[in-house]
């Protein structure tokens, strides 16, 4: 039953059929015989494509011209309708398709709300697409190349920071640059040191002071946590893009299970001799 | 809710089908409606997503919701607001066939064929938003889409064909100039409103498929290019949410700012949120900060409001040279002569005037402020780069491989040839950078600190740069952390006006870029009116190796760059500086506006690059080798009686 709930040409016929009753039901649907009815909603409608062009109110004869032009293509719509025009059209069949495929596209997520267990599951077939590039967890203490007795003092410093003591004060935030950096990607320590500074990190040990580390700002000790190498996202961290990447995927997915369902719906015989055998196979094995 | 998720949803979905009126929403509600009885059939489900959404506030966008930290102190993001792509039918013409998406990709980092080469940004971007012209949306749509009606009319197959420049030139003369001069809006295989209305929803479509909240934000935006008798009004527009027009407003519907303005309001009606910034006053011809409308009247109260209520800042540089001012006018500027694109005076009449350029325009705000009560030339400072080649703020010399198609794509190219009918390339630049002081990396918080102004230019470099007036603030700060707070909670940021009492502090501080050279020094330009004349002078407050003297000049310092190998000097300068600056001639009753200049010291120009590369490659002998990159922080005003 739960396949069968999921079958997404189901749900097409299922509400085609609803749409068609409900019309039926409400007696609201075009009649392609009567009269053309301008009501409120659709002179709104003109009225605001009208002014939106022209930036203005219309006086008499402007509104004249344009209901005079929307019944000219009213009329002749319809005609071409009724003399079955549209069949065969190669604009109008794209339109249709179009519209059918965005609807079929929506219709997917409106049905398959993915539970949590479908994404868990989605997320660990697809370690490509969530891996995390190498990343550092990492604190750096900056010192600037016009401070006095500069290899002294970071000597001193990087002592007193093995020995377990706190980042001093005036080196907090020094230049604006945070001292705590959290599974930040090369990329990001790049933009934010350059790239020998990022480039440096990859080859110093883990878990104590080192230093002097150079950077576009001066010299740096540098005490790294925890070095990541490629590695899976966290799935709680990034299940929005995880729901996006599978909404994506599903829609594709939807998208040529109903083309592939329509299709056994109607039916293709390829008769002409000039379509290259494989590619008839390949339509005959659906 | 997944009800609101599915219907808002839907709603998206409904709208990317152009051909929609009330009739068939009229039908889409009933949609709704059936939809409605299903889901609530469905409540598994929702129990799921109601335990799902407690578990996590913070920032939503379209129903997701991201962990954001809010960061009070605020962080500079690096981005671009000018870019066109292949949606540009002139980008198009001239070879590009990046998308929308293409460009935010390249944003992000990816490799992308510029040309035909594979090139990457030097460094990735923290935000970026696509500027198509509006005007020609329509036929881009028809050229970008092999399904689109008038793909192979034979219009749009010699724009795809054309194998090299000069063809492109003759495709884009015979089928748009002489359209337009023969008073067509459009080339014949136009196909109306709805292909306009389909290429904007492609380019909201790439827009929000590449919006990362917390990582990398992308605006929705379009480029307004209004140019009557070849004077550059251009604008560039910005949405702050997914509420937006079916269509934009560009030059055809209405040339005049006015009338963009008119539509503005009508937008904001519809509860849009929209503002727009001016570009290029270089080339405006004395049009952008004019003494009379479009219509001929004089500017009254009622244009300035409207234009300050709208236009929040202004386009420092961007490829088509540095507006802020040109030697000529302003002698006494000794950095004055940067990326001025003195040949654009060659074409079209755009010969220099001092009513062209954003230190005049300023100044001239403030006199109309006296005789107003409202100044309309309000505004901040951004950078861009208005590349053709969809790549977003590819600003490094080093990296720079031309922004208009063919036309620049070559070292040879850039030495010697012109850019058809505006100036030589040789005289373009990479452009500039936006940087945006915001509490967090999303659209809304990015788009809020363009509109209030707390948003600087960059000539390319990532120089940060803090600008506060208030009062009460120390000489120096132990910590980056105390002096911010002070910053804010002492005064006002760049942007606002001052709101204190007595004579002004203002608190400057700026840093580096880690890949470039060190700051040189620290520049406060006031524009101010005294006694009817329009005034302005420049005050140095900051100065590496207390270089700054006491009479207020500053020692030149040596730091040159290594013409064999492009080096810049790595000893000379400082990463950082800071200063609490009192103006000396500071008058309550006078209007007046200070902004900050921040130089850097010497880099190689691309020119240099391209030479020290390619060998056989010489630029004339005019052409700039070297440069000062700097940064340009938004003015705060004094506004006496507000």
């Amino acid at each position: 039953m739960k396949k069968f709930l999921k079958e997404p040409l189901l749900h097409f016929m299922l509400l085609g059929t609803m749409i068609f009753g409900y019309y039926y039901l409400t007696n609201d649907i075009e009649d392609a015989e009567a009269a053309i009815l301008i009501d409120d909603a659709e002179y709104d409608y003109l009225l605001s494509l009208w002014k939106n062009q022209w930036q203005r109110e219309p006086n008499e004869d402007d509104i004249k011209a344009f209901l005079d032009q929307y019944l000219r293509q009213e009329v002749f719509y319809k005609e071409a309708l009724a003399l079955n025009l549209d069949h065969n059209d190669i604009i109008v069949k794209r339109r249709l398709a179009q519209k059918m495929e965005a609807v079929s596209n929506d219709l997917n997520f409106m049905m398959n709300p993915p539970t949590d267990e479908e994404l868990k599951s989605f997320f660990a077939s697809n370690p490509d697409l969530f891996q995390l590039p190498p990343s550092f967890t990492f604190q750096q203490v900056l010192f600037l190349a016009s401070e006095e007795n500069l290899s002294a003092q970071m000597e001193i410093n990087k002592i007193a920071l093995n020995e377990g003591e706190e980042i001093p004060d005036s080196r907090k935030l020094k230049l604006s640059l945070a001292n705590q950096w959290d599974n930040s990607s090369l990329a990001e320590i790049s933009k934010a040191f350059g790239d020998d500074f990022a480039l440096a990190l990859d080859s110093i040990p883990n878990n104590q002071w080192v230093g002097p580390i150079a950077s576009g700002f001066g010299q740096h000790l540098v005490f790294i946590s925890k070095k990541d190498n490629a590695e899976t996202a966290d799935f709680e961290d990034i299940k929005p893009y995880v729901l996006n990447e599978f909404e994506y995927q599903s829609e594709l997915r939807t998208q040529e299970k109903i083309y592939l369902d329509l299709l056994e719906k109607y039916g293709v015989k390829i008769t002409s001799e000039k379509v290259p055998d494989s590619v008839k196979e390949s339509f005959n094995n659906q | 809710m997944p009800i609101l998720g599915i219907q808002s949803r839907f709603a998206e979905v409904a709208k990317s089908c152009s051909i929609i009126n009330p009739k068939n929403m009229k039908s889409y509600l009933k949609l709704f409606i059936l939809i409605g009885i299903l889901a609530s059939c469905n409540t598994k489900t929702n129990e799921s997503e109601t335990s799902d959404s407690n578990q996590k506030e913070g920032y939503v966008h379209n129903g997701i919701s991201y962990d954001i930290t809010e960061n009070k102190l605020k962080e500079a993001y690096f981005g671009e607001q000018h870019l066109h792509t292949a949606a540009s039918m002139d980008a198009f013409i001239a070879g590009t066939r990046l998308t929308p998406d293409d460009a935010y990709r390249f944003a992000q980092g990816e490799e992308v064929l510029v040309n035909g080469k594979p090139h990457k940004i030097h460094r990735a971007l923290d935000w970026a938003a696509v500027t198509d012209h509006a005007e020609f949306l329509g036929e881009a749509y028809s050229l970008l889409n092999s399904d689109a009606p008038g793909h192979d009319s034979e219009a749009a197959k010699a724009m795809r064909d054309a194998p090299d420049l000069k063809t492109a030139l003759t495709v884009y003369k015979k089928y748009v100039l002489d359209a337009l001069a023969g008073g067509n809006a459009h080339p014949d295989f136009w196909q109306g409103y709805e292909a306009v209305k389909s290429q904007w929803q492609k380019n909201i479509d790439a827009t929000e498929k590449n919006y990362k909240p917390g990582k990398f934000t992308t605006i929705h935006a379009y480029e307004w290019s209004s140019a009557p008798n070849t004077a550059n009004l251009h604008r560039n527009v910005f949405f702050r949410d997914t509420n937006l027009p079916d269509m934009p407003f560009s030059s055809n519907e209405g040339p005049s700012p006015q009338e963009l303005w008119d539509w503005m309001i009508a937008q904001e009606k519809n509860g849009v949120k929209v503002f727009a910034n001016p570009h290029n006053p270089n080339e405006s011809k004395g049009m952008l900060f004019p003494e009379v409308a479009m219509n001929n009247k004089p500017i009254d109260k009622t244009y300035a409001e409207t234009r300050q209520h709208f236009e929040r800042n202004l386009e420092m540089m961007q490829t088509k040279g540095n507006s802020e001012v040109v030697p000529n006018f302003w002698p006494n500027d000794e950095f004055a002569d940067f990326e001025n694109a003195v040949s654009l005076q060659e074409y079209n009449g755009r010969v220099f005037e001092k009513h062209n350029f954003i230190r005049y325009g300023l100044t001239r705000g403030v006199k109309y402020k006296e005789e107003l009560g409202v100044n309309p030339f309000k505004y901040g400072f951004v950078g861009g780069t208005d590349s053709h080649n969809g790549v977003m703020s590819n600003v490094e010399e080093f990296n720079y491989v031309g922004h208009h198609g063919m036309a620049d794509e070559t070292a040879l190219d850039r030495s010697r040839n012109e850019q058809d009918g505006e100036m030589y390339n040789r005289d373009m630049n990479p452009g500039g950078l936006t940087g945006v002081w915001a509490t967090s990396n999303t659209r809304e918080a990015i788009w809020d600190g363009m509109h209030n102004r707390e948003s600087f230019a960059t000539s390319g470099p990532r120089i940060k740069v803090r600008f506060f007036a208030g009062n009460g603030y120390q000489s120096s700060y132990n910590s980056y952390e105390e002096m911010v707070k002070d910053g804010y909670a002492k005064g006002v940021p760049m942007g606002q006006n001052y709101e204190g009492s007595g004579a002004p502090e203002f608190l400057v501080w700026a840093i580096k870029d880690p890949i470039a050279p060190n700051l040189d020094r620290i520049q406060i330009i006031k524009g101010w009116v005294e006694n009817g004349e329009m005034k302005d002078t420049i005050y140095n407050v900051a100065a590496s190796e207390n270089r700054l003297k006491s009479d207020g000049t500053v020692t030149p310092i040596d730091a040159p760059v290594n013409m064999k190998t492009g080096e810049f000097n790595k000893e000379k300068g400082a990463p950082e500086l800071m200063a609490v600056w009192k103006d000396p001639s500071y008058d309550p009753n006078q209007n007046a506006y200070y902004y900050v200049r921040v130089i850097q010291l010497p880099t190689a120009r691309y020119s240099l690059w391209d030479e020290i590369r390619n060998p056989d490659v010489h630029y004339p002998e005019d052409t700039k080798r070297v440069i000062q990159e700097r940064a340009w922080a938004s003015p705060i005003w004094i506004e006496p009686g507000n």
